[in-house]
């Protein structure tokens, strides 16, 4: 069930909210556990067993772990192996043939898991009892698209909650604009933009998929972080404008903040970070990077995707680079790094490597123009100038000085998105077309 | 960060919501819509057995979205709103001065087509059947000719494929309006050697709008007249063989949304319109384009109409059946590249 379905919209999101209200303070974790199974169990139900076993077994071997502190690493690493054993099981058995139904939000409620087990053993105290850890780890806002949550960020909202209503709203109302109104015409222009096979074609498509790609993950982000201020809770953000960074470590500091900040807090670091001989560091990089890909599907694309990352942070790491880069405008370097992010799209949306070859050949060797890729420009240029300007922080910047116009803004945007939502619906079929 | 300004957000996010869910919570579907002319999903039967094998929810998930309520408005919500970033289709419509559809057409389809044409026409003539194809070319389309709308690329000898101009078309349909009905019927008229009948001045609708404008769902498009020629009430109308309404129209569909369909009914297997019973029948293979052109035909002849996508008979059933020494082959060219027009006329063959 997706935060854009009219069943969540008007279904079992005001339900929630008025079993979550009418609950008496102590209890709404409970309430919360209950509606983030229902949750679950209504994306998902097949799955349902092994979240639950997931965030059993997480929570009996770290309670052990702490309760014994002898038994503390065996019981991390017990923790590690059960956990990415069913990562590995259920997500990348795909690349050996065998062929696995994913189970939904496994990513993001294994490695909260991975980051839970981690902190306790570092000396956190965690979770008072089972319930309110199985909340932390089911919590439906954030349990199938992230954010990646770690348990001190909301540790003490599990106890006193933090409610921000009006954020709450105005966050999730302009996450549903961005997918509902931007990301899905962005994907359209996607597919259209290459099916026409010219150049133009291909860049307005591969522009659209950084668009696409952007605004539906950043407004799931937003929809949850939203969600979890209505809840009281206070999740980490996930996206700074990340088209506008100037360099790709600056884009990766921007881009998917809780995936970075996971594998740095939890893979880099441990493995000694930059503290280390140089070709040490470099393996880490390479495991991080590569792990980073791979985190995002068991397909070599992904892989791929995660070694160009290793590969382009590698480059800029390297003092030629550094002395080039400071020499150039920043408005050429945003654009340098922009380019080079919408290559990385072109490897992350081509499941094949026959496809990107393909959409390589379309975008530098094919015919530039053709009457279809022209109406594509006509029809999507306004539209992707709309998106670039709204991957800047300015109009968020206007929309805070101009207090005035956010109520109707928001209104307009909010009402707007269920028009997008409620419009999946309107099929007319008025007569036969012949 | 917060001011009270804001809160005004807050109501009505939560109005809404709560609204909805009221609206939908007594909601049991089923309702007829008649701008999408069929009735919504009805509220699904819940099982536990449903419920674990994740059909309730999916089925949960598809009553929700097709019974929300003011789902029309927000349709045109939607296409104001994309309309104003410059998109300029609307659910596939191409918004221009006029709406519209985009045409899948194929060349070799179209070829297909053709061949199987020549080869009925051959056997045809060998008993003693005359036959005249004309296919009417879609409204506007994009592929492969950019923005050169209605442009006529097919220069086959034995097929006309009529010229037409986009002021021949509805703005907010994709058939022919009064205008394009006539010249195509004119054409016909002149192909085989008929006196031409006047251009029907008969008002069937001043307020159409076609189906172009509900699925844009774009309400800036005004409506547009129905033009005709009058309806002769001496003529019977039959449709699957059974007595249907006198004249050819059928007057339910005017007021509905769906008034194009006043032409014979709209598309039906077999439909059989006879007035004068001395006059010759002949056998019209056609499609909705046809529907507007017809009301012409029946001035020089009884007409019976087959549509190749409902006809339950070979072809040979309906030839005997009308005693036609003709046949005509009228419609839209994307009908005209189908197969199962092709397998009626090479059935016969």
């Amino acid at each position: 069930m997706l935060f854009c379905s009219s069943l969540f919209l008007f279904g079992f999101l005001p339900i929630t909210l008025v079993l979550y209200k009418i609950t008496p303070s102590r209890a709404k974790n409970y309430t919360l556990l209950a509606s983030s199974i229902a949750f679950y169990a209504m994306t998902d139900i097949s799955h349902l067993w092994l979240l639950l076993l997931t965030v059993a077994v997480n929570y009996i071997l770290c309670r052990i772990g702490a309760r014994y502190p002898k038994s503390a690493r065996a019981m991390l690493s017990l923790c590690l192996i059960y956990d990415i054993s069913v990562l590995f099981i259920f997500k990348y058995l795909g690349f050996f043939g065998i062929e696995v139904a994913l189970p939904v939000g496994i990513s993001f409620y294994t490695f909260q898991c991975i980051s839970y087990a981690k902190d306790v053993y570092d000396g956190d105290r965690g979770a008072k009892n089972l319930p309110e850890f199985s909340a932390y780890i089911t919590m439906f806002p954030q349990l199938i698209a992230g954010p990646i949550v770690k348990y001190s960020d909301i540790d003490e909202q599990l106890r006193v909650k933090n409610y921000q209503i009006t954020d709450g709203v105005m966050r999730f109302s302009l996450g549903l604009g961005k997918k509902m109104i931007l990301a899905n015409y962005a994907g359209e222009l996607f597919i259209r933009g290459f099916s026409t096979e010219t150049a133009l074609g291909g860049w307005i498509g591969i522009l659209g998929y950084a668009f696409q790609i952007y605004f539906d993950f950043s407004g799931y982000s937003d929809m949850a972080i939203g969600l979890g201020k209505l809840l009281g809770f206070d999740f980490p953000e996930n996206f700074n404008y990340p088209y506008i960074s100037k360099s790709i470590k600056e884009f990766w500091k921007r881009w998917h903040i809780t995936l970075s900040s996971f594998f740095r807090d939890y893979l880099y670091i441990p493995l000694g970070g930059s503290r280390c001989s140089r070709l040490r560091n470099t393996l880490n990089l390479l495991l991080v990077w590569s792990l980073t890909g791979l985190w995002h599907g068991a397909s070599l694309n992904f892989l791929l995707w995660g070694l160009y990352f290793f590969l382009l942070l590698s480059i800029e790491r390297t003092p030629l680079y550094k002395k080039t880069a400071e020499r150039l405008p920043v408005f050429a370097r945003r654009t340098v790094t922009f380019i080079l992010i919408l290559f990385g799209w072109l490897i992350f949306a081509s499941e094949d490597m026959g496809l990107f070859g393909e959409r390589l050949r379309i975008l530098f060797l094919s015919q530039a123009v053709s009457p279809e890729s022209l109406w594509l420009l006509l029809t999507g240029a306004v539209f992707l100038l709309l998106c670039a300007i709204l991957s800047t922080p300015y109009p968020m910047r206007l929309f805070n000085r101009y207090k005035r116009l956010r109520a109707p803004a928001v209104i307009a945007i909010f009402i707007i998105s269920v028009a997008y939502v409620g419009s999946s619906g309107y099929n007319p079929f008025l007569y036969f077309r012949f | 960060m917060k001011n009270n300004n804001d809160k005004i957000i807050v109501y009505v996010f939560f109005i809404i919501l709560f609204t909805f869910l009221l609206l939908l919570g007594i909601s049991r579907g089923g309702k007829f819509s008649p701008v999408e002319n069929r009735n919504t999903m009805t509220r699904p039967d819940f099982s536990v057995g449903s419920l674990l094998d994740g059909e309730y929810i999916s089925s949960l998930d598809k009553f929700y979205a097709d019974n929300l309520p003011f789902k029309e408005t927000f349709a045109k919500i939607k296409a104001v709103c994309e309309l104003s970033m410059c998109k300029l289709e609307s659910n596939g419509i191409i918004v221009l001065d006029r709406l519209i559809e985009k045409a899948e057409l194929s060349y070799s389809e179209f070829e297909k087509s053709a061949e199987t044409l020549e080869k009925f026409k051959s056997v045809a003539s060998d008993n003693g059947i005359k036959v005249n194809a004309f296919i009417i070319p879609p409204s506007g389309e994009i592929k492969g000719e950019g923005l050169v709308l209605y442009k006529n690329r097919d220069k086959k000898e034995k097929i006309s494929t009529i010229s037409l101009t986009p002021d021949m078309y509805f703005r907010t349909d994709h058939h022919l309006n009064g205008d394009g009905a006539w010249q195509v019927y004119s054409e016909i008229a002149r192909e085989l050697s008929l006196p031409v009948s006047e251009k029907g001045s008969f008002l069937l609708s001043d307020s159409f709008l076609g189906r172009s404008y509900y699925t844009s769902a774009l309400p800036v498009y005004p409506s547009e007249k129905i033009y005709t020629k009058s309806n002769d009430l001496s003529v019977k109308t039959y449709i699957d063989g059974n007595f249907a309404f006198d004249g050819f129209i059928d007057y339910g569909y005017i007021g509905t949304a769906d008034e194009y369909s006043a032409f014979f009914g709209s598309n039906h297997a077999e439909c059989y319109s006879v007035g004068d019973e001395s006059k010759e029948t002949v056998l019209v293979i056609k499609d909705s384009y046809a529907l507007a052109v017809c009301p012409y035909l029946l001035d020089s002849f009884n007409v019976a109409m087959i549509d190749a996508r409902y006809a339950k008979r070979g072809l040979a059933y309906y030839i005997d059946k009308y005693k036609c020494k003709r046949v005509i082959i009228l419609c839209g060219r994307e009908h005209f590249e189908s197969r199962a027009l092709r397998s009626l006329l090479s059935e016969y063959s």
